[in-house]
């Protein structure tokens, strides 16, 4: 655990939404409650980056709404530098710089520049000082020399980067990135994590929020990580101890003889995915190193022929499937 | 908060520039309105003169005057819906209400371009009506007027912040966008007075702020009347700015919270 003061502390927050009544072949539906989030209590510390990583559905989303003050939970609290928002909800929208990588977020018919002097006098910017934080993002995020052209001529990389410059403006405390590698290439990727580890955190000493369906990228990049699913916290880490986790557990594909699940069963092997082939089956197991002998005697003392395994990198399915599990 | 309300004029005046031709066609859609009322006007003066008796006979300027200051209603009621409309559709609206700056406020500042422009073509219209076609008007109370402007854009703002809050609920245009243009028409005296309804349309047309303000603004720059006759004029706009200001700072405010509640506020 980090010893730096908590800059976002999250208490018992949840949120569900309520699905309308609607038709089905069975007839009416009525209204239901839906779970996103149920009792999420976490903290972010000065100069961490947090990562927030689920699947689809997971609820980071709506986390990440609730931290913007675009949605309110339900219950708990959330508190940003001391202040909670559900007293003075302006107050942290002033701490919390939110990266709207939504490209449809610009006036796409105005400069970059022009972009960012407008969203700064959301913040009260004006005059010398507005100009002189406009210029001091663009050179962070090295687009200096573009900014004069229109928002739609930016590259998707240069979108990014100006989404970024625009959530600094206020110089938040905490910075929230949804996905935000999410439209670009392996290399701008790559450049993106780098930046915002290098220059953004470590630098200017902001925490970030990191929201990712990755695993290999929060491992990239991140210094805790947060598992949610189904709304719910499952493991909440420090990079570390995941990596200790994965490398302790690495996940070995199988390529077997014919075979039943049964079968692998009643040999005490339990894979977590199970894929039939044209002359056998393809099963992926997690186990721990030392383990791994045991498995394969026991699936030869069940003669399920072994045509070959190999280690394979953990996926966030494999992860979310050991952890739930 | 001067800075900010810049941001957004500047914001609209270079979007808006960037669509050249759509600009300079507004600009020139004034002069073709103008010309229309005229020559509409050599048809029907001699027909409802009577009606025009007390406001200078001259039916053009009645139009003119009528039409062109009723753009300030229409400015009022789209503004605002379409600020939280296009914002809900192009995505602007997410990394505004990102932002310190409220919602009503962000609502207030993004209408500042579209009154001003609509100001800019009032002076056209009647700089053209003046210069062109040889219109009268009077210019000795600029003062009442500039009250009567005051009180009328706001409580067009109301009207304005009700339809907005039906955008925020509903995820449409606003329907008071659509019903406020022919109510206007019909009943605000807009294109003809409302001495010419039955009284109990006259009745109902006294129900709408549009009415009393056109009717105040004949009065001052046809008939260079001045602060006495159009104080209940004052007095009605004031209470109606007070009415719908109140009536749709509430309603806003209460969509906003059950959008963050039930978390549509981006839905669409």
């Amino acid at each position: 655990m980090s010893t730096a003061q908590p800059v976002v502390v999250l208490e018992n927050v949840s949120k569900s939404y309520t699905r309308p009544w609607r038709f089905s072949r069975r007839g009416i539906v009525p209204p239901e409650s839906v779970r996103a989030l149920a009792n999420i209590s976490f903290a972010i510390h000065e100069g961490e980056i947090c990562g927030l990583l689920g699947v689809n559905g997971a609820g980071k989303t709506t986390l990440i709404k609730i931290l913007a003050s675009l949605i309110t939970p339900d219950e708990g609290r959330v508190i940003v530098q001391g202040i909670d928002q559900a007293v003075d909800p302006a107050g942290i929208r002033r701490l919390v710089g939110h990266v709207n990588t939504n490209e449809r977020s610009f006036y796409w018919r105005l400069s970059g520049r022009m972009n960012l002097e407008f969203f700064a006098s959301l913040y009260r910017l004006s005059g010398e000082v507005k100009h002189r934080q406009v210029q001091r993002m663009l050179e962070l995020v090295d687009m200096t020399d573009h900014a004069e052209k229109r928002f739609m001529t930016y590259s998707t990389g240069q979108k990014q980067r100006l989404a970024i410059a625009r959530a600094l403006l206020s110089d938040p405390t905490v910075i929230l990135l949804d996905e935000p590698t999410s439209s670009l290439d392996l290399i701008s990727a790559g450049e993106l994590r780098r930046f915002i580890r290098e220059k953004i955190v470590r630098e200017m000493g902001s925490a970030a929020l990191w929201c990712t369906h990755n695993l290999q990228e929060a491992r990239e990049v991140c210094d805790r990580i947060l598992i949610l699913h189904r709304g719910n916290v499952v493991a909440n880490v420090s990079r570390s101890a995941l990596e200790q986790e994965v490398s302790a557990c690495p996940v070995y594909r199988f390529d077997l003889g014919p075979c039943s699940e049964e079968q692998l069963a009643a040999a005490g092997v339990l894979p977590h995915s199970f894929r039939q082939q044209d002359n056998g089956v393809e099963v992926e197991l997690v186990v721990r190193r030392q383990e791994l002998s045991g498995v394969l005697e026991r699936l030869l003392e069940y003669h399920i022929p072994i045509f070959g395994f190999q280690p394979k990198e953990m996926s966030l399915e494999d992860l979310f499937r050991k952890l739930v599990n | 908060m001067f800075g900010t309300m810049v941001a957004f004029i500047k914001r609209d005046f270079f979007i808006a520039l960037s669509y050249r031709t759509r600009f300079l066609a507004q600009i020139g859609g004034v002069f073709l309105s103008t010309l229309l009322f005229f020559f509409m006007s050599r048809l029907v003066d001699g027909g409802i003169s009577g009606h025009l008796a007390g406001y200078g006979g001259d039916y053009f300027a009645f139009v003119l005057i009528g039409v062109s200051f009723t753009d300030y209603l229409f400015v009022s009621v789209n503004s605002f819906a379409d600020e939280i409309r296009q914002g809900q559709m192009l995505g602007t609206l997410e990394a505004l209400l990102c932002s310190a700056l409220s919602p009503v406020m962000i609502l207030f500042c993004s209408s500042l371009y579209n009154f001003l422009f609509t100001t800019f073509r009032v002076v056209l219209y009647l700089l053209i009506g003046t210069l062109i076609f040889g219109m009268q008007i009077h210019l000795a109370h600029l003062g009442a007027f500039a009250v009567i402007m005051v009180l009328t854009i706001m409580s067009f703002w109301g009207i304005g912040l009700l339809s907005a809050a039906l955008v925020v609920v509903f995820k449409q245009p606003s329907p008071l966008g659509w019903l406020m243009g022919p109510l206007a028409g019909l009943l605000g005296g807009v294109v003809y007075p409302i001495d010419v309804l039955p009284h109990w349309l006259q009745d109902m047309a006294r129900l709408l702020p549009v009415t009393w303000s056109l009717d105040a603004m004949r009065l001052l720059l046809l008939n260079g009347m001045g602060w006495n006759n159009v104080l209940p004029h004052m007095v009605v706009l004031f209470v109606f700015s007070l009415v719908l200001q109140g009536t749709g700072m509430v309603c806003f405010r209460y969509a906003l919270q059950v959008a963050r509640k039930d978390g549509s506020l981006l839905h669409y």
